[in-house]
């Protein structure tokens, strides 16, 4: 057993400790939480032994500490090394269970022996003692890992008509700016990372990329008013679970890579320039990233300051020359409010002059239906006694059709492209299943085989 | 239980006559247990207490509870090998060198040698062996921690 240097005192500091459970135990404890009179938390960890004693390195930790602990966040060694009062005491418990050779330490001081490894992580099952407070503190644990890769920004009016308080106006326009940018980057990302996992599907990549909009929403997680200034963060709720999957890391990184490569880089760095142009190839995908930030760093109205998590100011951002501008977003304009959507409408033609037209469905989400009489095959065409319905909508960039009765998913970079492939898959159907006798089909392929049987009445 | 076990003495002698195994469970199954290259395979197969007495080492308790006592009357297992390796990782690396395992021994559990209590989330069991029973003849050691 080690020799201590440590002051020695004769007594613990914390009596009538009574067992909350043992965190780690293999045949005995290794790690066990106790609880004294004043209801603070101590930790018991095994730290050595001879033929007369063990002795444990004794320190208390907060709640919040505590819990973050067992939930997997913070190490063992985070807690030994910023225990509550910055001191540890070492005590020798005999086989009498009499404590001897009590003494105090500073984590500094302390043995590196019995410092545990860095990633001394929780990886056991929570005891279910800790249950009932495991929801409060999994949603502060939340929060903590969203500030974590928070950035942290300053905003001053130029104009100082309402001192330094910023107007709805200019915030709207930051907070759109930051989340359209954020937005860009989160689908360049899906497109490059996901492509191969979900064998470049179109439909499954874009409803990929539609959940993760919604599960990145980026949120303010601290404000300050009096001088304005804002912590957001963007993080999968899936953030709220321990989890270690490389999907998780996958996740974690993207609003790092964000904050990293949109918020905190110098635009006024030749050479930083240069890595955004080569890690965003593609004109458009870094139009679409970096044109509504940078409106909002060309901003005549607000200054913008970069800060820490406290608010203290780093650097100032100031919007990029306009050669860099126009080489990062190659003068693309990305326009959201320009973007062309297929419509089903209402239109009122008088002579040769459309007088009236009146969209039929005020969200772009919404799927018309459409139909086709005939279905144009790559040799033939199949006269249909009655159309066939599908819903087609655009999705991003994509053109997809659906027919849910044949199961029919197609898509295509034009309308006409993703019909096309509709018309193509209709006849394969009706072909492949006309080849096969009903005994070697299922009951709904069956159904589709009839179905198309009965609709379709010449070739 | 019917048959006697080998460590009943060593159950009653902390007054746990009617508590120790508690629910106790009989099962045909290939167990895991924690060993050391430089200990005896009868040392390997010593539930704690005994193995602290046989080496003059204190038992590890910080207050009088008795949450470990029937345990350590008998012998920790993992039903798995995965489970016996990736527990010792889990555990510190000062706990792993205090505690002295270094390999992993592997014994063909059958119904007749002993009863087990039911396994935890990480596939830890107790088992306590009967008194007729011999796990030294069947434990080898299989692989390294």
């Amino acid at each position: 057993m080690e020799e201590l240097q440590y002051i020695s005192i004769g007594i613990l500091p914390y009596d009538n400790l009574k067992k909350v459970s043992d965190l780690i135990a293999y045949e005995g404890p290794l790690l066990s939480h106790y609880k004294d009179s004043y209801d603070r938390n101590v930790l018991f960890f095994w730290v050595d032994f001879n033929g007369i004693h063990n002795r444990w390195l004794v320190f208390e930790v907060s709640e919040k500490q505590l819990y973050f602990y067992i939930l997997g966040y913070i190490p063992l060694r985070v807690l030994i090394e910023e225990p509550l009062n910055n001191t540890l005491f070492t005590v020798d418990i005999n086989s009498e269970l009499e404590y001897e050779n009590i003494k105090i330490t500073f984590s500094r001081d302390l043995l590196s022996a019995y410092i545990p490894e860095p990633d001394s992580f929780f990886k056991f099952s929570i005891p279910s003692i800790y249950l009932s407070k495991l929801e409060k503190y999994e949603e502060a644990l939340y929060h903590q890992k969203l500030k974590d890769v928070a950035f942290f920004i300053k905003l001053e009016p130029v104009n100082k008509t309402h001192s330094t308080l910023v107007g709805l106006g200019d915030l709207d326009k930051f907070i759109k700016g930051v989340k359209d940018s954020f937005f860009g980057l989160l689908n360049h990302v899906v497109l490059r990372d996901k492509v191969d996992v979900l064998s470049a599907d179109v439909s499954r990549l874009n409803e990929y990329y539609n959940a993760l909009k919604k599960d990145f929403e980026p949120v303010i997680v601290k404000a300050d008013i009096s001088s304005f200034a804002l912590g957001i963060s963007a993080g999968s709720t899936s953030l709220k679970l321990v989890d270690q999957s490389s999907d998780m890391e996958w996740k974690k990184n993207i609003f790092e890579e964000y904050k990293k490569n949109v918020i905190e880089i110098d635009y006024n760095n030749d050479e930083q320039v240069k890595q955004i142009l080569e890690r965003y190839k593609d004109d458009k995908t870094r139009s679409k990233i970096y044109s509504p930030i940078f409106q909002v760093f060309k901003s005549q109205n607000l200054i913008i300051e970069l800060t820490d998590n406290n608010f203290k100011k780093i650097k100032e951002i100031r919007p990029p020359r306009k050669e860099v501008f126009d080489l990062i977003t190659s003068n693309l304009k990305v326009i959201p409010d320009e973007e062309t959507f297929r419509r089903f409408a209402y239109v009122e033609i008088k002579g040769q002059k459309i007088v009236k037209t009146l969209s039929l469905f005020e969200d772009e989400n919404q799927v018309p239906a459409l139909s086709i009489t005939q279905i144009k095959g790559t040799e033939k065409i199949y006269v249909l006694k009655f159309p066939i319905y599908f819903m087609y909508a655009v999705d991003g960039e994509y053109h997809t059709i659906e027919q849910e009765e044949f199961g029919i998913y197609v898509h295509g970079s034009t309308f006409d492209e993703a019909l096309q492939a509709f018309h193509e898959e209709i006849e394969y159907i009706y072909e492949r299943y006309n080849c096969l006798s009903d005994d070697q089909l299922t009951s709904d392929v069956k159904n589709i085989k009839n179905r198309l049987n009965q609709l379709i009445i010449s070739q | 239980m019917e048959r006697p076990l080998k460590y009943q003495w060593l159950i009653d002698a902390h007054n746990l006559k009617d508590q120790c195994p508690l629910n106790p469970i009989s099962s045909n199954l290939k167990a895991y247990r924690w060993a050391s290259n430089k200990w005896e395979i009868a040392d390997n197969l010593l539930p704690k207490l005994e193995f602290d007495k046989k080496w003059g080492f204190v038992p590890r308790k910080i207050d009088n509870s008795e949450s470990f006592i029937c345990s350590c009357c008998g012998l920790s297992m993992f039903s798995s090998l995965e489970a016996a390796k990736t527990t010792f990782s889990n555990i510190y690396e000062r706990h792993r060198l205090l505690l002295g395992y270094t390999h992993v021994s592997e014994i063909d559990l059958k119904i007749e040698d002993g009863v087990m209590t039911a396994e935890n989330d990480h596939k830890h069991f107790d088992f306590f062996e009967y008194e007729e029973a011999d796990l030294i003849s069947k434990a080898k050691i299989i692989d390294n921690l």
